[in-house]
């Protein structure tokens, strides 16, 4: 016998750091790969609410996988199988859910089954541990909890709007996303496992793959260009655009730069392709590109608030094209990034933001000066973030900077091909639109002062040179 | 205090640099237009080549900066984040 002093107070059994760490494991492999999952489905999904609010729940999943990943490391797990190791039933989970059928059918998974699931995991954590001793992770979780109540919340809303009874319509496949959760014994793993929905109807779908090419929402007329300096070729649409910028430079660059903002979405479907694509990548290569895609997405936002702002029909009025994100569709994954951040670090180091925001500022247009700006940041970070990983995926070398510059030049010929080979279809023709949009700007056109900015702007042409070779 | 002179090759426009400023915070004192953005060293907008004369990198953060040792050996500099250290003559 031995002598002790009775407990001090009652404590959960499972609320021990071993635990805790591998029940939060199992939650960072959902999140971490639902991120990839929402990623990926964001580049599918032409819908235009769905798309937006796909963006920014990746980002945000994001997020808690970040700060999920920093706890599990502070309790004592060890840093290469939390990055290397990811629980393979959540990994089977998350990539259940990714072979929804359509756009519909995903986001009933996700927003009907497996974020459920997830905030019942979250919740039972928080109730099994010690809010003293584990007050780190309970802080954490109470965030990613109020995240995704909203995010479920803001899907419910927007499907009640554009898909009514889309939740009821796929009521099977949430049920049998429910059994594959349950057969893991559900996220927590505490418990008991049912037996797998083999023989379930909506089991073996094969694995999802990410499309090489994307539409736009259906309200919009199929367009590949969205401004006259991508396609040479398009005379009567610059002679249409031409009439918009002899109205005043300052209208000009109102209507430019929103039309730009909105049509960013390919750059944001770029980033996001590479974060399924590229597979094996150091946690922070995903969190960044993250960040990048849905910052990408919200630069289409802020363009489209703009032209509405303006009370415009903007699927009558503005093209939305597809041909930046479908002329790279075959190109490797390294590829499409590399001209990504070739365009991207060449508008900055062209200066043409800082020259775009002060054109904003003379037209006294508050809304689109500060979209700019903000916008001018944003790129910023995208091209440390693609000069960083183009470097780690290359190679920090001669052989890779010259990699770089090779798989540059040959995508800027690949996108100019596409070009030449598109320029005469219907899509690829801009004047139906700005010859409206003349007459819908003149008519709402205000005077102010003059203040006799002394700037002249024209947009890059980062393929001018390469387009005059073909 | 050392006042130096900076001379863009390309535009001709001369600025004043303070001891105690980076290029681009002198520039932009000055009313000369210079391509920038993040002003931390790693954006890279600012990336130029001093073609005469002596500027450094503020070495307090010279292992953040997005400038590889070849384009530093090449006489590339940041110029938000460099300080002149003569007068300068920048390929702008």
């Amino acid at each position: 016998m031995v002598k002790v002093l009775p407990a001090s107070r009652a404590a959960h059994a499972h609320a021990r750091v071993e635990n805790a760490s591998h029940y939060l494991n199992r939650c960072y492999a959902v999140e971490r790969h639902l991120m990839r999952t929402l990623a990926a489905r964001f580049v599918d999904t032409s819908q235009w609410d769905y798309k937006r609010q796909l963006a920014q729940d990746m980002w945000e999943a994001s997020r808690h996988a970040d700060a999920l990943r920093t706890r599990i490391l502070e309790l004592r797990y060890p840093r290469r199988d939390v990055d290397k190791k990811h629980h393979p039933d959540m990994l089977a989970l998350v990539a259940e859910c990714a072979k929804g059928a359509n756009a519909e059918e995903f986001i009933a998974g996700v927003y009907g089954a497996l974020l459920p699931e997830l905030l019942r995991a979250y919740r039972g954590y928080i109730e099994l541990t010690d809010a003293l001793d584990d007050a780190p992770t309970v802080a954490i979780l109470q965030h990613i909890i109020a995240d995704i109540e909203a995010q479920i919340a803001r899907m419910r809303a927007l499907a009640s709007q554009v898909s009514p009874g889309l939740f009821d319509a796929s009521a099977e496949w949430q049920d049998y996303l429910r059994q594959v959760c349950a057969s893991f014994g559900g996220i927590s793993g505490l418990e008991p496992p049912t037996p797998k929905p083999a023989e379930h109807l909506l089991a073996a779908r094969p694995a999802y793959t990410i499309g090489r090419s994307v539409e736009r929402d259906r309200r919009w007329r199929p367009a590949l260009f969205h401004l006259p300096h991508e396609n040479k070729y398009d005379v009567e649409g610059r002679t249409a655009w031409q009439r918009i910028e002899s109205l005043d430079k300052r209208v000009a660059m109102q209507v430019w730069s929103a039309i730009s903002h909105f049509n960013e979405i390919w750059a944001a479907e770029v980033v996001a392709a590479s974060m399924w694509d590229f597979d094996n990548q150091p946690w922070d290569f995903y969190l960044d590109l993250a960040r990048w895609a849905w910052d990408e997405a919200r630069h289409s936002t802020m363009g489209f608030r703009a032209l509405e702002g303006w009370g415009w029909d903007v699927p009558d009025l503005i093209p939305w094209g597809n041909a930046l994100y479908n002329a790279m569709g075959p190109m490797p994954p390294i590829q499409r990034l590399a001209l990504l951040h070739f365009y991207e670090e060449g508008l900055l180091r062209a200066g043409t933001k800082q020259v775009e925001l002060r054109i904003l500022e003379s037209a006294l247009d508050d809304g689109s000066a500060q979209d700019m700006d903000f916008d001018w940041a944003d790129e910023a970070i995208h091209v440390s973030y693609g000069y960083t990983w183009l470097r780690h995926l290359l190679g920090d070398s001669n052989a890779g900077k010259e990699e770089m510059t090779r798989l540059t030049d040959e995508a800027r010929e690949t996108v100019a091909r596409f070009v030449v080979e598109h320029k005469d279809l219907q899509e690829a023709k801009l004047a139906p639109y700005f010859d409206r949009l003349y007459d819908v700007i003149a008519a709402m056109l205000l005077e102010i002062a003059d203040d006799h900015l002394d700037i002249q702007w024209a947009p890059v042409v980062a393929d001018e040179e390469v387009l005059k070779a073909l | 205090m050392a006042t130096f002179t900076v001379t863009l090759a390309k535009s001709g426009a001369r600025f004043t640099v303070e001891q105690d400023e980076t290029i681009l915070e002198a520039a932009e004192r000055t009313g000369v237009l210079m391509a920038y953005s993040c002003r931390s060293g790693t954006c890279r907008s600012c990336l130029t080549r001093v073609l005469s004369g002596s500027a450094e990198h503020d070495p307090e953060y010279a292992d953040e900066l997005n400038i590889d040792a070849g384009e530093q050996s090449d006489n590339y500099r940041l110029l938000c984040s460099a300080f002149a250290y003569s007068d300068l003559e920048l390929e702008k």
